[in-house]
């Protein structure tokens, strides 16, 4: 018997039995605690999985994992995620403590790009997904080259038997995945048609092997695209794609489907349970919604960062041919949302404002969001700090459809205050 | 009226949302009827003093920084030739590395620079990373966001751009921001710095045209109630933040 191990179990039991008790949500306090008194809980209690399916990435994570996790249910493998979007160790230690049902087969993580490494080591995973690496935040990991290198130290450490899912489209994976065993590339189809130019947010166009610019022939989301390096030949042999018949729209959702499927197949899911699975596949909250309420179509759309931000802009104007646009932008810049709010300069409102009629500046770092606005030399927008009363405002006005594009805590305050005002249910099921 | 910007190495420093500085200077001096023409600077690429206004470098991945600085050392006498002729020049974050004397890293490899500022980085392990205020004797209180693992000591003829009020600065230990030597400013700050403090961008426009025509220059006023009213929510939002 693990003394260590039932002591920090039973400290989080009771801690989350407190949460429940006091009504305070924090769904990863008692995973901190327990790791506290045992650190290498999550290695041991995930070895008794027959697998762990391991997922990072800047862009794509929580979409990607619910979409593996629903192809689980569909194929009725057992298996628990960290679904509440704690994505640090703690929340696996939360989500593991929560779960320890004898029936589990299937441990299914995200994590977030920093923690890629600790978690590796501590869940030795069967399966590993990486979807992409932008600069998503870097006032938390400082470089991408730093995080590029943690994670190949990280790949390099794990048994060659181990699958390695990764995006051919990304140079930095493709470098990643170079001289390891078992690599299996997902991508999209070089045919597929691509809207993107190079933009200012570009993170990899030298090649991660020997430095040299990097030929595209095509851009599908930020650096991600068909290249190829002149000098040393960094290119994937082949990768699987898909073609989207599915609901959700965009290529980086693309990119979400087509690992995901990748994903099953290398657990042997076959084909009619994934397309059941993805067909009936709903985002989490915010990511992409729409909410019918009796006056108005509200278009929730979240926006992480430049990249996530330029997508969006893509999927609305070029995908959905939306134009004459009245939406409330929302920034903050806690840390879930990224401290540092430069990077608005380094999305392309000056595509969006084309399409827009009027749009609310709202969140935090309003005012920092309407000065963007003002450099494109769009006039029709107004700040109000307060979300609440941006979204009266919004709501209050005449467009049948609107559009909030919120970034993270935002979305969560959005959530918030539509179902104080029952426009949404309180307990969104995620 | 018209200006030509050198953009160098955009290709390799375009971190940071450094295009929001150019845009800034772009936006700023179309309102003015003033024609701004940009020319990317890139690896191969030569600089001469004669064609250019106004120089601009901004932040890069360390990767990139080692990449160009052999080829910044080509441009080297031109650059600094034009820095001592009163040049205009804005350089943020890796640029403003590079135009000291050497950037030495953590384990002990020298990327040299190009010494237009008499300045030195030693690479460290604590990355600086948060809101900073600084106040400068030449433009007052400057906002923005500083991340760097570099401390930068400056000394000699070149002056710090301004004295942190809160965050870390040059190197977290001295109390100051930045190098001024002659037209050329130095800054660790990102926000973009010249977004958030418009008082910087009419001074590189105001002696970028002075330069060029001659004459004393009095800049049209624009309105900037909202460039003034996101200034002072940026210092206090660093205020709380810390």
């Amino acid at each position: 018997m693990d003394l260590k191990l039932n002591l920090a179990v039973l400290a989080a039991k009771l801690i989350s039995q407190l949460n429940l008790l006091t009504g305070s949500g924090g769904t990863s306090a008692p995973g901190l605690y327990a790791l506290k008194i045992d650190p290498n809980l999550i290695s041991k209690l995930s070895a008794k999985f027959s697998k762990n399916v391991l997922l990072s990435g800047t862009n794509g994570k929580t979409t990607t994992t619910r979409m593996i996790s629903q192809i689980l249910t569909a194929a009725d493998f057992e298996h628990i995620h960290n679904r509440a979007g704690s994505n640090l160790l703690r929340g696996i230690a939360s989500t593991l403590i929560k779960n320890n049902s004898p029936l589990t087969k299937i441990g299914l993580w995200e994590v977030d790009e920093a923690v890629f490494p600790l978690a590796c080591n501590q869940i030795r995973p069967d399966v590993i997904i990486l979807t992409n690496l932008f600069r998503d935040q870097l006032d938390r990991y400082g470089d991408l080259d730093y995080v590029a290198n943690k994670w190949q130290q990280s790949l390099k450490k794990l048994p060659s038997e181990s699958i390695k899912i990764l995006n051919a489209d990304d140079p930095a994976l493709v470098f990643l995945g170079k001289n390891l065993k078992n690599v299996f590339y997902f991508g999209l189809d070089p045919k597929t048609s691509a809207t993107a130019v190079q933009s200012n947010s570009m993170d990899s166009i030298f090649c991660f092997n020997c430095g040299s610019k990097l030929s595209y022939q095509k851009f599908f989301v930020g650096h991600l695209g068909i290249f190829s390096c002149p000098k040393c030949s960094l290119n994937p042999t082949s990768k699987f794609t898909l073609k989207n018949k599915f609901k959700l729209p965009g290529l980086y959702n693309l990119y979400n489907y087509t690992a995901a499927t990748l994903t099953a197949k290398k657990l042997n899911i076959t084909q009619d349970k994934i397309d059941q699975a993805l067909t009936n596949f709903k985002p989490a909250f915010g990511r992409i919604e729409t909410i019918n309420t009796p006056k108005k179509t509200i278009r929730l759309f979240l926006v992480k960062n430049p990249t996530g931000f330029n997508q969006v802009i893509s999927t609305v104007i070029d995908e959905l041919k939306m134009n004459n646009i009245t939406c409330l932008i929302a920034i903050n810049d806690l840390i879930a949302d990224g401290c540092d709010v430069s990077w608005l300069w380094d999305v392309d409102f000056e595509k969006l404002v084309k399409n827009i009629k009027y749009c609310l500046c709202s969140g935090i770092r309003a005012y920092d969001l309407s000065l963007r606005l003002k450099y494109t030399d769009f006039k029709n927008f107004e700040t109000k700090e307060n979300l609440n009363q941006a979204i009266d405002k919004l709501l209050n006005l005449e467009a049948k459809e609107v559009f909030i594009f919120p970034t993270y805590t935002c979305m969560l305050e959005v959530r918030k205050i539509l179902a104080n005002k029952k426009l949404v249910h309180k307990t969104w099921n995620d | 009226m018209n200006l030509t910007l050198a953009h160098l190495y955009p290709d390799l420093l375009n971190m940071y949302s450094d295009m929001g500085n150019i845009i800034c200077l772009q936006k700023r001096c179309q309102w003015r009827g003033i024609d701004l023409k940009i020319i990317p600077v890139s690896i191969g690429k030569t600089f001469d003093e004669k064609d250019i206004d106004l120089v601009y470098g901004g932040g890069g991945q360390d990767r990139y920084q080692a990449v160009l600085c052999q080829d910044l050392l080509k441009k080297k006498a031109e650059l600094k030739k034009a820095a001592a002729n009163g040049l205009p020049m804005l350089a943020t974050c890796a640029t403003y590395q590079l135009f000291g004397h050497y950037f030495k890293s953590k384990d002990g490899q020298t990327m040299p620079g190009i010494s237009i500022f008499d300045s030195y980085t030693i690479g460290s392990d604590i990355r600086k990373i948060g809101n900073i205020v600084i106040k400068s004797v030449l433009f007052g209180k400057i906002v923005g966001f500083e991340n760097h693992s570099g401390n930068t000591f400056v000394k000699g003829q070149t002056k710090p751009l301004g004295k942190v009020l809160i965050g870390f600065g040059n190197n977290g230990q001295d109390g100051f921001e930045g190098a001024v030597y002659k037209n050329v400013l130095g800054s660790y700050l990102h926000g973009p710095i010249l977004t958030k403090n418009v008082q910087l961008a009419d001074w590189l426009i105001k002696t970028s045209l002075e330069r060029k025509y001659k004459k004393e220059i009095d800049l049209q006023p624009l309105d900037d109630r909202l460039e003034q009213l996101t200034h002072q929510k940026a210092i206090k939002r660093t205020y709380e933040t810390k």
